[in-house]
């Protein structure tokens, strides 16, 4: 069996003072593809945010160990630094701080905490425009403001491109699909295959089975309540949209 | 800044010059006590500063007067500093007026970096002729109480004023800002973009008043003061006003007061920025378009440097 990467046991979790995960389970190994598909409300977004240490969630019981580390001593930075990464469902916009400038810095923020030296102007203008191609984005973006005024797909191809400079081992994509053009999907899709790391793994949580067609997920895990309900491979994603998450109440 | 000359101990210590005037090429302007004269059609290229060290302990006020007027058709830099050597308690009223001819263009920055002990008083009155420029900032960070009052008088049409200003507050730093922009004649504009970053327990208030008068029409004005609070017992007050006396004018006004956006924050941490960079990019990004006017850019990374070390 491949090494564990992510490990949760009966969190329960919440924001503030509402419980919304309530006994969450989920193991993750390198190389492997999971799907989390819910209705909203079902505490998937909450489970992300947790994920990447966003402050005001409070954990009641359980634990998340990433790799050897307990997730939830770690600081956002740190564990961006031990290679998590959260692509987001609302990118938040930062005006007045250019978008090579975010990149630059992130990069090489990421890059000192392995002890690597950082990159200079030239070698990262070249890195990033080479993935940037990949995404099929303007390179007009680079200059301007974080996320300011960006296109919905602007947004989502700017947070993998984030995922594809920071080279994460284990890249969250909370909703990544969600508000694309088929043509955007897919560029987003491939953007995501080629920069996976074979020793990393994903996590994906959509709404939409559409996603599936372009990366192949090893487990569909199904999230109602705060917990994880049913679990199975891409046959589930496919019964689901069939006939909607009220089936599963009725089992 | 090694080309420059400054000269202190002098109990009005002024100083000092361009590096091409220190070197004895034409003069290319005068100065009769403290008045600075650019003759007309004269265009000066290399910024002059004007170095005001003060490193007495004076128990009065110090007073500095000087008018600088850029005669018809002329155009210059003129970078003002304020600092001292070493630590002093004292008091500077320092005044200044300035006068712009016909299309005269003054790219103006003047700089306070006082001790911690230090009063600094500085009022400021710009008079505007036709077709004339002013591009100006005022950069406040040092003294323990601080007052900037500008007043701005746009005279004849088509004259055109920006002002930036930036305060950086620390400690038990206070500081006060008046400003008052009177547009007295049509076809004149204005703009002023106000930030102050308030950290500790110090306290900034800004009070902004443009007045649009009764023969004023086809009058742009533009005036925004925005207020970051980092710490919880900073202050920041603000009162942006418009008195506006004739209908045919575009005038806009604004204030905010805020602390760092805590989204913002987690979004460059998540991505492996530390806390105090992340900080210190969001800090950047609030206070740079106070610091737009700024002439020449070389100037910027060193009035950073200056901000931070604070």
């Amino acid at each position: 069996m491949n090494q564990i990467i992510l490990d949760v046991k009966n969190l329960h979790a919440g924001i503030n003072d509402t419980v919304i995960l309530q006994g969450l389970n989920l193991t993750i190994r390198a190389g492997e593809v999971h799907v989390i598909m819910g209705p909203n409300g079902s505490g998937k977004s909450t489970f992300a945010n947790l994920l990447a240490r966003k402050e005001n969630y409070t954990v009641h019981q359980g634990h998340i160990r990433y790799l050897e580390h307990d997730l939830l001593a770690l600081s956002p930075e740190e564990s961006a630094w031990l290679g998590l990464f959260l692509g987001f469902q609302y990118p938040v916009a930062i005006p007045g701080v250019t978008n090579i400038q975010f990149l630059k810095s992130a990069l090489n923020a990421v890059r000192k905490s392995k002890g690597e030296p950082p990159l200079d102007a030239f070698d990262f203008l070249k890195l990033v425009k080479d993935k940037m191609q990949l995404l099929e984005m303007s390179e007009e973006l680079l200059y301007r403001s974080v996320n300011d005024g960006f296109s919905g797909g602007e947004k989502k191809r700017n947070e993998i491109l984030q995922m594809a400079l920071l080279n994460p081992l284990l890249a969250i994509l909370d909703e990544t699909d969600s508000g694309l053009d088929i043509d955007a999907l897919k560029a987003v899709a491939n953007g995501i295959n080629k920069e996976r790391r074979i020793d990393g793994a994903i996590l994906l949580i959509t709404h939409y089975q559409r996603l599936l067609d372009y990366i192949k997920p090893d487990f569909v895990h199904v999230l109602s309540q705060g917990k994880m309900v049913k679990s199975g491979d891409k046959s589930l994603a496919l019964e689901l949209e069939d006939k909607g998450y009220a089936w599963l109440e009725g089992q | 800044m090694e080309r420059f000359l400054i000269a202190t101990h002098a109990k009005h210590s002024f100083l000092f010059l361009n590096g091409k005037l220190a070197k004895g090429s034409p003069a290319l302007f005068s100065k009769d006590n403290e008045e600075w004269t650019i003759p007309k059609n004269t265009h000066i290229e290399d910024p002059i500063y004007l170095i005001y060290v003060q490193d007495l302990d004076e128990a009065s006020p110090t007073p500095r007067q000087k008018k600088l007027i850029l005669q018809e058709q002329s155009r210059a830099t003129i970078v003002e500093y304020y600092i001292n050597l070493k630590a002093t308690h004292s008091i500077i009223h320092a005044t200044t007026t300035i006068e712009l001819h016909p299309k005269a263009e003054l790219t103006h920055l003047v700089l306070q970096k006082m001790n911690e002990e230090c009063q600094h008083i500085s009022e400021m009155q710009l008079e505007q002729a036709a077709f004339s420029r002013y591009c100006g900032t005022a950069i406040l960070l040092g003294g323990k109480l601080n007052q900037l009052d500008f007043v701005s008088n746009l005279n004849q049409p088509q004259a055109n004023s920006s002002f930036g200003i930036l305060e950086y507050t620390k400690c038990q730093q206070h500081q006060n800002i008046n400003l008052t922009i009177n547009h007295h004649t049509s076809h004149c504009e204005s703009k002023t973009v106000a930030r102050s970053v308030a950290n500790d327990h110090s306290k900034s208030n800004f009070t902004g008043k443009i007045i649009v008068h009764k023969n004023a029409i086809k009058s742009k004005a533009a005036l925004e003061n925005k207020n970051l609070l980092l710490s919880f017992e900073a202050e920041a007050k603000t009162c942006p006003q418009l008195e506006i006396y004739n209908e045919d004018v575009q005038c806009s006004h604004g204030a905010t007061v805020g602390h760092l956006e805590r989204d913002a924050l987690f979004y460059l941490k998540s991505r492996g920025i530390p806390e105090q960079e992340a900080r210190q990019m969001l800090i950047s990004a609030f206070i740079s378009p106070g610091l737009q006017n700024i002439q020449p850019p070389e100037l910027l990374n060193h009035i950073e440097t200056l901000i931070y070390d604070a």
